[in-house]
């Protein structure tokens, strides 16, 4: 497949001289950052002029748009709901079910454009309403383009039917009949209105018979004389046989009686019935698809692609599918004769005449600005089974390569960003990956966006990006001195490390100040205490001092011992611990039993064996407080053993 | 694509770097004046300076972002021959009512004896790691043991290329499969006929550095270069900047296994390269997804470049500078609103006109 | 659900809420006003449905929401209630607290801010978001990620109270509880009770369910019986507790499988309940009581799950035995249905009055249902 060379689009940046200077740049999120720079220069000393400025330049103007906000979102939805049809069923039952799509999709194109319509008439700003303007040509085209495929490619209609499908696609892009109809029609006297006629052949043009015999009736009963020819051109119009694919009648019976007609009104043109009447010649004239009189008419046709369906209609009613490359590419030619160079949308139209989808759909990918409209219908032909059928090996990589660039556009959007999760998780090779890369970037402003990204996440098992996202949100809080979120959000993460950091954090905040802060979150911590040995140990210190306080000295003895004796408290603390068991030991009932008591000698001993060495960090002061403290310790430990030794002696005797 | 607003930076000089955060919503710029600037998005999408400080005692180079899970942290480099370490810190001040954040010094690097001239965070799977390369042809890579104490960081190891050093990149694939790998470029013009990207793979049985690559192909002077997101596949993907456009697959062959404490040996191909910018090229960076590559040259354009499904590159877009001249006074403040003017795609405008042909009047049927 | 109209709006709404009714008109409410998040230009907007709706006499509009004004608001709106006819109060990202006036004059019609408590919320130095509003004219009561309280009078610009430290997590949401308290809800799953007659900084009562730790999104009271509360966690569990019974909720029922944002017992008809979660659904229960016990209170202390699918077809209805209330399932039945087509973005707030239901999506879509079946 050969690339159309498109030049690329130049992006001006006021204020910059690219002669002299370098233009430095970032990547940014949704865009890019500009700004004036010079990267030869190499040395400490000014160099640049003063002042520069920096530039954000954003790719996509389209996704900004509200109006095309809706489309967006609405068209995501019937994407859904399109992956969600069942790959196993049958091709032939879901055919009915990929032409609603279709038409629901472009029904949400049209309903855009209806709303642009609206404002683009109501605004007063001269540049916006021509945005609109261009917003609605796109859409229109790409409605255009939209229906086209979908009558020759999803719907795939058989010969017959297909012409008159092809109709209906001239009749609904090309609604200004509809406009002068209506103007005409309700002017005094619609007869004498200088484009009566026009309206009649516009009428027969697009295979309006009903219309164009009512409008018709209206001369005729104005000329009496006349009557008799009028009454034949209506006797003709009336009698044009219309293949009708739901009745009995077969294809060849149709084109007979078909042939039949058409012989008809080759007689009446023979025989110069309407030669008194130039306009009645000219539409039986085109009723015999004289290829002259239908280029006469250009100007009512405006496009060579109604002149196209009009010269079938006339001539080849059963035209096959496989033979409208042929009369489509001499239709073009003879309408736009050969000097002019094609328009992309002419030549997007021939390649879907010539069943070339691949062509049609990368024209329309350089073409428009946009990769809504060829990644959904890219989606839609591949879910069709098209592109392979069309001998497209690479049909479903391309699928994917257009809703890839889809979503990222999406996800460059500071809102948008929630409904390119959908696609990717739609593109089997690359979409987890890419939603990896991007989803860890979006901002987290609020815990509830946090939220709502990690269960996006979550949903799809992406644990690092958990427990990143978690982490950043630990690391927010103690900044912000929030503890108990902080713990919070690192168990969430379970992340150990950083949950041990900040136990260490509310431990020495009570060494600090001698009570816990926070302690709706440290009595409930459940099984989550075990995160950290840390944890652990913040988690059964309180659970000690709760039982202290609520004056079970017996639990509260035996837990505190044993946070030393199975070492989930640090030796950093065992000090702490054993200042702690002194009023328990001073109660007048004994508590630490004679075995209690020397397992906590043995740890007092362990502890001060340890410290021999003076710690040069530790004023003098501090080592006198801590040697009297240990004093008066083991002074309260043998007193304890003692009264232990006696009470549990008293027992057994 | 349009110039959506512009700021002006209010630095006395060149802008020499801007670096984004990792989510976007703040800014870093350095100037030849010695200062780096931060800026805050805020809610309405303007860009407000929250900081300006001295950061070094020369032009400084390069500033850079260190993962948000360590932290509001930023790395610069200058021609000082230094680079520095900056953390923002929070007191009990209403300072950031009033816009102002404080950014302190947390460290210096001093071990080069040139000018430092880039500066990268190792990727985060690698813990908080620093890396510098200078113009004495040294890359060092340092790291802070404590991620809560940025005050430390011990240089942790010293790769001498021989060559004046001018840029790094880190791989940034966390797969276990690649071990990690730093791509380092050469701007020195007095050695020729010698291959300017080097490629070193850490050994985790010698915990050292060892040459994995050089790419022979590459033998004028380099000015930047970049890794590509690895995207699960099992190559990695490189752009460098060097007279031209270059991309490289580096393609790891499979390893005997008896001798695998070498390093990985690459087969190298290149996908594409471009000469659209006349003469040397200064900057290449891959945006998040690596879809899409940006480039900087003499010409004193931006070029884009996208490959389609078939994996064919072209350029899909250019900025370019207006041409106006600079006068002292051209500090463009405020937005230029919505410059639809300026630039709007040729081929857009084609297929309106096409689409638009004989329906000027024309009304929407209802749908 | 061919009631239901939907509008695209070009905003992620966050917040959705009806202007209240005088409660001597038998009128069905036709105003509403939204608060968008997550977008560069927030805003808080106005909303008519019905006969208010412009000039528009074809059945077919009827119940597409009409546009009556809007106005820009600093920061995602977290929260959005209305204090009167004519007075809203938004709670935003950035910590703000704002009440807007609504000037529904037809030729100017407007919103004006009446008032601003910048950085009601807020870290030693940051803003911190308001996470939640409730009013009790003339009090009005917010909560916030920096754990605090803060007690207003709509009349005034000093700030009544705060305390300090509530809650070492983020408090989710608030609902008045009596004239003289608020419950919270906090990101640990604890149900908080403050009596604002006590000075200190402690809570009168906590409730949790035990070992269990997961966060708590929303809470409504029921209307009538000030000591039932419902609530929605992030794993989407619908729990109703008796505040005046301790640590155990009287039910627990899988509704959502994701987080539930919100639920509203219906202010008129309390045995219908609704709730809205980021799964997507928006689910509508139906209590039948057989006695003349408002259902919900029937039953004892037994607590039982009960597992439903949120994926189950649309307008299903499914009958399940009404554990919430009675081990005896002869007394009350409780029935489902799923209010919304099939949808997969989140559904971020609703708010029912009379026979009226609305919602917000994060797929930038209004629902309005104007024949609820209550």
């Amino acid at each position: 497949m050969e690339e159309v060379d498109v030049e690329p689009n130049i992006t001006l940046i006021p204020g910059v001289d690219f002669r002299h200077k370098h233009l430095g740049f970032v990547w940014g999120p949704g865009d890019i950052v500009v700004y004036e720079t010079n990267y030869t220069e190499k040395g400490g000393g000014p160099g640049g002029s003063g002042r520069p400025a920096i530039h954000v330049v954003r790719k996509d103007e389209d996704i900004y748009s509200p109006i095309l906000r809706k489309l967006f979102n609405e068209s995501h939805h019937i994407f859904v709901d399109l992956q969600r049809i069942k790959k196993d069923l049958p091709s032939k039952n879901k055919k009915p079910q990929f032409v609603s799509i279709s038409k629901n999709y472009r029904s949400v194109i049209r309903a855009c454009m209806e709303e642009l319509q609206q404002i683009a008439v109501s605004t007063q700003d001269d540049s916006l309403s021509t945005q609109y303007g261009n917003q609605i040509s796109i859409l229109l085209a790409v409605e255009l383009i939209w229906n086209l495929c979908e009558v020759l490619f999803i719907d795939a209609a058989p010969a017959g039917t297909l012409l008159l499908h092809l109709l209906d696609w001239v009749r609904l892009h090309k609604v200004d009949v509809d406009v002068k109809a209506r103007e005409i029609l309700q002017s005094d006297s619609p007869t004498k209105h200088p484009a009566y006629w026009d309206l009649v052949i516009s009428f027969v043009l697009q295979g309006r018979m009903d219309e164009a015999r009512q409008v018709l009736m209206k001369q005729a009963s104005l000329q009496p004389a006349a009557r008799p020819m009028f009454s034949l051109m209506d006797n003709l119009l009336h009698k044009m046989p219309i293949f009708n694919p739901g009745g009995t009648q077969t294809l060849t019976e149709f084109d007979v009686k078909w042939r039949h007609w058409h012989e008809e009104c080759d007689r009446c043109l023979q025989d110069s019935s309407f030669a008194s009447n130039s306009h009645l010649e000219t539409i039986c004239k085109i009723l015999v698809g004289d290829e002259d009189t239908l280029l006469e008419q250009k100007e009512l046709l405006s496009t060579w692609y109604h002149f196209l369906v009009t010269r079938l209609l006339y001539t080849h009613p059963t035209v096959k599918p496989t033979d409208l490359h042929h009369y489509a590419q001499s239709c073009m030619h003879m309408f736009l004769g050969t000097r002019n160079a094609l328009e992309p949308l002419d030549s997007i139209l021939l390649a879907a005449f010539e069943f070339d989808l691949h062509q049609v759909i990368k024209d329309c990918s350089i073409a428009l600005n946009n990769w809504w409209f060829v990644a959904h219908l890219t989606d839609l032909l591949d879910h069709c089974k098209l592109l392979q059928s069309h001998n497209l090996h690479f049909g479903s990589n391309l699928r994917e390569f257009l809703v890839l660039e889809y979503a990222s556009g999406l996800f460059t959007h500071h809102s948008l960003w929630q409904l390119a999760v959908d696609y990717f998780d739609h593109c089997p090779e690359f979409g987890r990956v890419y939603l990896e890369l991007q989803i860890e970037r979006v901002p987290l402003d609020t815990e509830r966006k946090a939220l709502k990204v990690l269960r996006i996440c979550e949903q799809r098992q992406m644990t690092e990006q958990v427990r990143s996202i978690c982490k950043i949100m630990a690391k927010r809080a103690l900044r912000n001195s929030r503890l108990g979120s902080a713990l919070s959000w690192s168990i969430r993460a379970k992340d150990a490390a950083f949950a041990t950091l900040i136990s260490e954090r509310f431990l020495q905040d009570y060494c600090t100040r001698g009570s816990f802060s926070d302690l709706d979150l440290i009595d409930n911590l459940g099984p989550a205490m075990l995160l950290s040995d840390r944890l652990t140990f913040l988690g059964k210190y309180r659970e000690f001092h709760k039982l202290y306080g609520e004056k079970q000295f017996t639990e509260a003895a035996k837990l505190l011992l044993s946070l030393m004796t199975a070492k989930i408290a640090p030796r950093s603390f065992w000090m702490t611990l054993l200042t702690d068991a002194l009023p328990l030991l001073e109660q007048k009932e004994v508590i630490f039993s004679a075995e209690q008591t020397h397992e906590l000698m043995f740890c007092l001993e362990e502890l001060t064996s340890e410290k021999c060495d003076p710690n040069p960090d530790q004023p003098m002061q501090d080592e006198e407080v801590e040697s009297t403290k240990i004093e008066l310790l083991r002074l309260a430990l043998a007193r304890n053993l003692a009264n232990a030794i006696v009470k549990e002696g008293t027992v057994e005797a | 694509m349009f110039v959506a607003k512009s700021i002006a930076a209010d630095h006395k000089d060149l802008i020499h770097d801007v670096s984004y955060d990792f989510h976007g919503r703040r800014m870093a710029t350095c100037s030849s004046d010695q200062s780096v600037k931060v800026w805050d998005k805020t809610d309405d999408g303007e860009w407000h300076c929250t900081a300006s400080w001295k950061t070094h005692s020369g032009s400084v180079w390069r500033v850079t972002w260190a993962h948000p899970e360590f932290g509001q942290v930023l790395a610069s480099c200058s021609f000082d021959r230094t680079a520095a370490v900056w953390e923002e810190i929070v007191g009990e001040s209403n300072d950031k009512q009033r816009g102002q954040s404080h950014w302190i010094k947390r460290t210096t690097l001093v071990d080069s004896r040139t000018s430092v001239t880039d500066v990268k965070f190792a990727p985060k799977h690698m813990g908080l790691m620093l890396t510098t390369c200078s113009a004495d042809g040294v890359v060092r890579i340092y790291e802070a043991p404590d991620v809560m104490n940025l005050s430390q960081w011990s240089l942790q190891h010293e790769i001498s290329c021989k060559l004046s050093c001018s840029c790094i990149s880190w791989n940034p694939s966390s797969s276990r499969a690649h071990p990690p790998m730093i791509a380092v470029g050469s701007d020195d013009s007095n050695v020729t006929y010698t291959g300017k990207v080097q490629i070193y793979e850490y050994n985790e049985n010698t915990r050292k550095y060892a040459k994995a690559e050089t790419l022979m192909t590459v033998t004028d002077p380099v000015h930047d270069i970049a890794f590509a997101p690895n995207l699960g596949r099992s190559f990695h993907v490189l752009a460098v900047a060097t007279k031209d456009v270059r991309i490289f697959k580096l393609i790891p062959l499979r390893k005997e296994s008896a001798t695998s404490s070498g390093p990985t040996k690459f087969e190298v191909q290149v996908m594409a390269q471009f000469d659209s910018h006349n003469s040397q090229v200064w900057r290449v960076s891959w945006n998040i997804t690596s879809t899409l590559l940006a480039s900087s040259g003499d010409d004193g354009c931006v070029r884009l470049w996208k490959a389609n499904y078939m994996d064919n590159w072209k350029c899909t877009g250019i900025l370019r500078g207006d041409g106006s001249p600079v006068n002292g006074s051209s500090g463009q403040t405020g937005s230029f609103g919505n410059a639809g003017g300026v630039g709007g795609p040729a081929s857009q405008n084609s297929v309106v006109g096409a689409a638009s042909a004989g329906r000027k009047k024309a009304q929407l049927m209802p749908g | 659900m061919d009631c239901i109209a939907a509008k695209y709006v070009s905003q992620k709404i966050s917040k959705i809420r009806w202007r209240p009714v005088p409660s001597e008109s038998l009128h069905q409410p036709d105003v509403f006003a939204t608060g968008s998040w997550d977008n560069e230009d927030n805003k808080v907007s106005v909303w008519a449905v019905g006969e208010n709706g412009v000039s528009s006499m074809d059945d077919e509009f009827e119940g597409d929401p009409q546009l009556l004004c809007e106005t820009k608001h600093e920061g995602d709106v977290l929260d959005l209630q209305f204090l009167d006819q004519d007075k809203i109060v938004a709670a935003s990202s950035t910590g703000a607290v704002t009440i807007f006036k609504h000037h529904p004059d037809k030729d100017k019609e407007g919103l004006s801010v009446a008032h601003t408590w910048e950085r009601a919320h807020r870290y030693p130095c940051d803003n911190a978001p308001c996470t939640g509003v409730v009013c009790n004219s003339p009090e009005l009561v917010s909560v916030g990620e920096d754990g605090r309280i803060v007690l207003y009078k709509v009349d005034q610009r000093a700030i009544l109270r705060v305390i300090e430290n509530a809650d070492s997590s983020t408090i989710h949401a608030v609902t008045f509880l009596k004239t003289t308290g608020v419950l919270t809800v906090n990101s640990i799953g604890q149900l908080k009770l403050w009596d604002f007659r006590q000075q200190g900084n402690e809570p009168a009562q906590v409730l949790s369910l035990t070992g269990d730790r997961v966060p708590l999104h929303c809470v409504d009271r029921h209307p009538n019986q000030q000591h039932i509360v419902a609530t929605g966690g992030q794993d989407g569990m619908l729990c109703i507790w008796d505040v005046r019974q301790g640590n155990m909720p009287f039910s627990l029922t899988e509704a959502h499988s994701a987080e539930m944002w919100e639920v509203h017992f219906h202010p008129s008809n309390p045995d219908h309940l609704f709730t809205c979660s980021e799964d997507g659904s928006l689910l509508h229960w139906e209590s039948s009581a057989n006695s003349d016990t408002p259902s919900f209170l029937q039953g004892g202390r037994n607590t039982s799950i009960i597992s439903r699918s949120a994926i189950a077809p649309a307008g299903g209805n499914q009958s399940l035995i009404s554990a919430w209330l009675a081990g005896d399932s002869s007394k009350g039945r409780l029935e489902t249905t799923h209010m919304l087509p099939s949808q997969t973005l989140s559904v971020n707030s609703l708010d029912v009055l009379g026979q009226c239901l609305v919602c917000g999506t994060d797929g930038e879509a209004i629902y309005v249902n104007r024949q609820v079946p209550v």
